[in-house]
């Protein structure tokens, strides 16, 4: 297998996830889901996975909506699609076509009311249609077009597009649908909630966050692409562990250290491996763009004095002695107070971490301890803040 | 079919003109085999983009490769060559089609693309695109069209793969604008019915920000500048396909690149400007370098000035600061200059290199800016001075001091003239251009480990310098890092032409001497270096090796005594008394030398291991003194083992103690290096030392002058006595496979060893590198 950072995955390429899909299939046949993950993770592969091998009796539609910047381009793309699935696309053509043109008149108002009829007809089509197989939409940077939809129209309609789904859900049994993308939805809902218009348009899915690799799959991974690229080892299982290892299991890492080490014709030395991950990390041009955890805390949490905040959370995090081992609460607090932070008390830390965590920055031990989830992260966040 | 990757033979070479080269190379129009026969330094990367290209029409992958680079560095050769080697790789033809987009063409819509991409399928495959389809649809709604295109092409390429090549990606981002980025996109990821591999000059925000819809999409390559080596590879390419055998090889004098060096200096990297530039290597008069090298600056200027007048006024003025500066120059130094806030030219530097016009390098914590194309002094000096100051530089570092002193009194033209005077009066003042260049090629090659390039390095400083210690530094560096012991022989001759009472050059001239096998000549030399200086421990040393090979033992003994006598710690006289003892079977005493050797010397080495072995093997009487001896020599550095610690002590077997020996690691060069025949190595585990010896010692054994039955006695007697010790696992597991192979010739005998194993053995063999 040739490494492909990037790029689309052959469904054999995808490693480690038949677990997580089977999972994903049994789900479906209950409930709609979720699916967020940090990026880099590789979801869109899993989606990918799932739209080329789909379990028996389904029929995956996979759309990525993030260049939909309306409400009424998101309800026809899922009414053609529907329509393309029950084999009658050229007639729904031709509806949609007569649709506007006999409603020329008041086009402003026909537009705010046509695009929840087009979207719930669809489905109802849909769901009265006899059918082998039952279809699921694979919405891919859903949060991304609510935000667009959001911006180009307003957080009405924004909303509106949510709660029509979400009720879509809830009066057609049989509707199915996965959520994905790369900025949580959290984020998007918090925005609309901020702005007077909170919903609860997730909470009846089966929410899912997708992990990295287990490290055998990551190694496995690893391994068969230092084969598939050629690439000179002493010792495969010790390289294939090296490279996993140091980037958290992350499939995408993984794959651009085996093709960075082919540019470099480097031997998977330990020694070259962890070089290569060092000069990532500090390398001016951020060629693994691992910027992004820094600068968009203020976009993340741009109320008050939360950016600096969380900046002062993650410098304490950062600083851990060991950092396998959580910190507590009060410990963290102790110390941000140390740092200069403003954060009032062990309620407002509490509602701080809790957000970090939803982000992915953190994670949290049973005991309720807080620590960096991926050690990568908080190698490059010490580095880049020099601590 | 043809092979687009075959050399051209000697009957076939394609001829070109100067001018074809100079004046009109364009890679997309220019003849794919020219740009074959003159591609260097980018071969791994091709190979990479082709088999991505391979996995993507083969296999469910898709893979979208961005290579960036400044302007000029070989973005449109490389991708010219992309698409050569695509369209005649039969096995691909059938599952890939190419899209080329022309770099020049302006695209701001979705649709638009899409009917840019259709297009070029029309002209590349018009048995399978029709151009006349594409010209009626145009009636149609641009939605409309964009919708037929995409299912058109969805269904055209659902069994196989489009690549669709782009230059200048990041123009093409720019003009669609965010929404037409995002419909790209999201084509690609619904329908992966196309990879994308395309060039851009720079990364940009577009594929950088996590914001955007194509960052994290593309696997980035940089497409590095040419280095030195390349540079100069390229213009014996030049100089091949032009039929130049005399060229070819005055390339490859010290002189010729130190000509490749001036132009590379003028160049900094930049493929393009070579090209233009090779014409200039083969002028001799000065007339006939003038002349051509002011026409080019003529040609160039105008473009230069045009980049100029892109940037803002303050940017422009740190680039025209930089044209006026040869060299490099730090933030802070600029902002003195320029009158500025040292943060507002921080924050510009950075954007002057984000857009290609300045490369910057890290010093400490400093970061230092320069030019990125060093012609980019032309559009200032056009206009500023009535010489060009780079072609006076250009002049002092194409012609030696000599040189130019004898052409300033030749009849020139008034234009060359006032060059040359210029050239010869500055050379007065400022020291030699040439030879501060090549100082600091030597400083970057060593900090960067290009130990290979070294001995090249200090030959061409040699030639300016005419120096006898950069003379003995060349051949030093042939000799023991390159391994090219005539030229080494050159080298120290021509030091010692210059000093021939440099004792230390005659005594390392010997050592490449009795590699070549030329003994009695090494003892010349060993013999005059000790008149010049006879308390030279190392030359006593050096002697008893030539001795050794001609036979005459006791006198090689008695040169290593009187090397111990001089300096009794050194390790090397010291075990190698060994080996005339063993030569001449006094094993006893050669056994006690080593002995005395771990319990004497700064064990700054450990003897020539594979030498003992190969000894032991040829001059054993029979198996059980063969047995014995082995073990004997494995005691000895087994116990020097466990005396360091590397070991534990064996249980029951008595030995004798060494005693607490300095392990003293100190193999600090001098600036003046002596080497010996065998490099010295800082001190290791003695048993890995033996190990190592017990494979080298495959090279030592002349497989004719042993039976097999013999053979297989060696290998029986070393399995015997090291089987279970762990430092030799890998290395008895080697040679065991090195002696079956001695026994049957047969390469096939590697079958079962792994990768690094068998690399590790053909070398220690002697065979070459497998394919």
């Amino acid at each position: 297998m040739k490494a492909n950072p990037g790029g689309n995955l052959d469904p054999e390429g995808v490693y480690g996830r038949d677990q997580l899909i089977a999972m994903l299939w049994e789900r479906l046949e209950t409930q709609s889901v979720l699916m967020d993950a940090e990026r880099r993770i590789g979801k869109t592969q899993v989606l990918r996975k799932m739209l080329l091998q789909p379990k028996s009796g389904w029929k995956p539609i996979y759309r990525n909506v993030e260049k939909v910047h309306s409400v009424q381009e998101f309800a026809e793309l899922v009414y053609d699609d529907v329509q393309q699935f029950l084999g009658t696309a050229e007639r729904a053509k031709g509806f949609l076509r007569r649709f506007f043109e006999e409603n020329e008149t008041d086009y402003v108002n026909l537009k705010a009311r046509t695009w929840r009829k087009l979207l719930t007809s669809a489905i109802e089509d849909l769901m009265a249609s006899p059918r082998n197989e039952r279809l699921v939409f694979f919405w891919d940077e859903l949060p991304w077009m609510v935000q667009s939809i959001q911006r180009n129209e307003g957080s009405k309609s924004a909303v509106e597009i949510l709660d029509t789904i979400r009720s879509l859900r809830d009066e057609q049994t049989e509707f199915r649908v996965i959520f994905t993308g790369s900025i949580g939805l959290h984020h998007v809902l918090g925005k609309l909630a901020a702005d007077g218009y909170p919903t609860s348009a997730k909470n009846d899915m089966f929410h899912v966050t997708v992990t990295p690799l287990a490290p055998p799959d990551a190694e496995r991974l690893a391994a068969d692409l230092l084969e598939g690229e050629k690439i000179l080892y002493d010792d495969l299982a010790e390289a294939a562990a090296t490279i996993a290892e140091e980037v958290d299991y992350f499939p995408f890492y993984i794959h651009h250290i085996v093709a960075g080490l082919r540019i470099e014709q480097s031997t998977a030395t330990e020694s070259n491996i962890k070089d290569f991950v060092a000069r990532q990390l500090v390398d001016a041009a951020d060629p693994w763009q691992l910027g992004h955890y820094c600068t968009r805390l203020s976009t993340y949490y741009p109320d008050g004095d939360d950016a600096r905040n969380v900046a002062i959370i993650l410098d304490v995090l950062a600083l851990a002695v060991d950092p396998a081992e959580p910190l507590s609460v009060d410990y963290i607090l102790e110390q941000a107070s140390g740092r200069g932070s403003s954060v009032r008390d062990r309620d407002d830390l509490l509602r701080l971490l809790r957000l970090m965590d939803a982000d992915h920055y953190l994670s949290r031990d049973t005991p309720g301890g807080y620590r960096f989830r991926f050690p990568l992260i908080r190698r490059w966040w010490k580095l880049d803040r020099g601590l | 079919m043809k092979n687009s990757s075959k050399k051209l033979s000697a009957s076939d070479q394609l001829r070109f003109t100067d001018e074809q080269f100079i004046w009109r190379f364009s890679p997309n129009q220019t003849d794919p085999e020219l740009l074959e026969a003159i591609f260097v330094g980018r071969e791994p990367l091709l190979q990479n983009v082709l088999e991505k290209i391979a996995d993507s029409a083969t296999s469910g992958a898709t893979h979208h490769v961005l290579i960036y680079a400044p302007r000029g560095i070989g973005k449109s050769h490389f991708t010219a060559l992309l698409h050569h080697r695509l369209v005649n790789d039969e096995k691909l033809n059938e599952s890939v089609q190419i899209a080329w987009l022309n770099e020049d063409e302006t695209t701001t819509s979705m649709v638009q693309l899409l009917v840019r991409i259709y297009r070029s399928l029309c002209r590349w495959y018009p048995n399978d695109y029709s151009a006349n389809w594409l010209d009626e649809l145009l009636d149609q709604s641009p939605q409309e069209i964009a919708a037929v295109l995409t299912r058109r092409l969805v269904a055209r390429f659902e069994k196989r793969k489009l690549v669709i090549l782009i230059e200048n990606l990041n123009l093409l981002f720019e003009n669609l604008s965010t929404d037409g980025q995002h419909q790209l996109r999201t084509l690609l990821q619904e329908h992966p019915f196309a990879c994308l591999i395309a060039t851009s000059q720079q990364l940009f925000k577009a594929v950088t920000d996590r914001s955007e819809p194509f960052f994290g999409f593309f696997q980035q390559i940089p497409l590095k500048p040419l280095s030195l080596s390349e540079a100069q590879q390229l213009l014996v390419k030049i100089a091949e396909t032009k039929g130049q055998a005399d060229l070819v090889q005055f390339l490859n004098t010290p002189d010729g690149r130190g000509r490749v060096r001036a132009i590379h200096d003028l160049a900094g990297g930049n493929h393009r400007v070579y090209i233009v530039l090779s014409g200039f290597v083969t002028r001799e008069s000065l007339d006939q370098l003038v002349a051509p090298f002011q026409k080019m600056a003529d040609d160039l200027t105008p473009y230069y000035q045009e980049r100029l007048r892109w940037i803002s006024p303050l940017q422009r003025q740190i680039v025209e600061l930089l044209c006026r500066q040869h060299g490099t120059i730090n933030p802070k130094e600029i902002a003195r200059r320029l009158l500025m806030d040292q943060r507002s030219i921080g924050k510009q530097v950075r954007i002057l290199e984000e857009i290609g016009y300045l490369t910057s390098t890290k010093r400490g914590r400093e970061t230092y800016y320069e030019l990125s194309e060093p012609l980019m002094r032309l559009a200032y000096e056009v206009k500023e001075q009535s010489l060009l100051q780079m072609l006076i530089e250009f002049l002092r570092i194409w012609y030696r001091p000599d040189e130019m002193q004898k052409l300033s009194t030749a009849g020139l033209s008034s234009s060359t003239q006032a060059y040359v005077d210029a050239a010869w009066e500055r050379s007065q003042t400022t020291p030699d251009p040439r030879l501060k260049l090549l100082q600091e090629e030597l400083e970057r090659a060593e900090a960067e480990g290009r130990s290979h390039e070294l001995a090249a390095l200090w030959e061409e400083k040699a030639a300016a310098s005419k120096e006898p210690s950069d003379w003995f530094q060349a051949g030093y560096y042939f000799d023991e890092i390159n391994k090219e012991h005539a030229r080494a022989i050159d080298c120290y001759d021509k030091s010692l032409e210059l000093n021939p009472k440099d004792a230390v050059a005659w005594s390392n001239k010997g050592n490449p001497l009795i590699k070549l096998g030329r003994y009695e000549e090494a003892l010349t030399c060993y013999d005059k270096s000790l008149e010049l200086n006879p308390k030279d421990a190392v030359a006593w040393s050096n002697k008893g090796n030539p001795l050794i090979k001609l036979g005459r033992y006791e006198e090689a003994l008695a040169c290593y005594e009187k090397s111990l006598e001089l300096d009794p710690k050194s390790a090397y006289p010291r075990f190698n008394r060994s080996e005339p003892l063993f030569a001449m079977h006094r094993w006893d005493e050669g056994f006690e030398a080593i002995r005395d050797a771990f319990l004497q010397s700064k064990l700054d080495n450990l003897g020539d291991t594979a030498t003992m072995f190969s000894l032991i093997f040829r001059l054993s009487e029979d198996d059980a003194r063969l047995q014995s001896r082995i073990s004997t020599l494995v005691d000895l550095y087994q116990q020097a083992a466990e005396e360091r610690g590397y070991c534990k002590p064996t249980q029951g077997a008595e030995r004798r103690r060494f005693g607490n020996v300095n392990a003293d690691n100190d193999t600090s060069a001098s600036d003046h290096p002596r080497s010996n025949l065998h490099s010295f190595r800082t001190v290791v585990n003695p048993l890995s030392h033996l190990a190592d010896g017990l494979v080298k010692s495959l090279a030592k054994i002349d497989a004719e002058r042993f039976t097999p039955a013999v053979l297989e006695s060696c290998f029986a007697a070393v399995e015997q006595r090291v089987a279970k010790m762990p430092e030799f696992e890998i290395p008895l597991r080697l040679f065991r496979y090195g002696i079956r192979y001695l026994i049957s010739g047969k390469e096939s005998e590697f079958v079962e060893l792994i990768q690094p194993e068998r690399r590790i053995l053909r070398q220690a063999l002697g065979l070459p590198d497998e394919l």
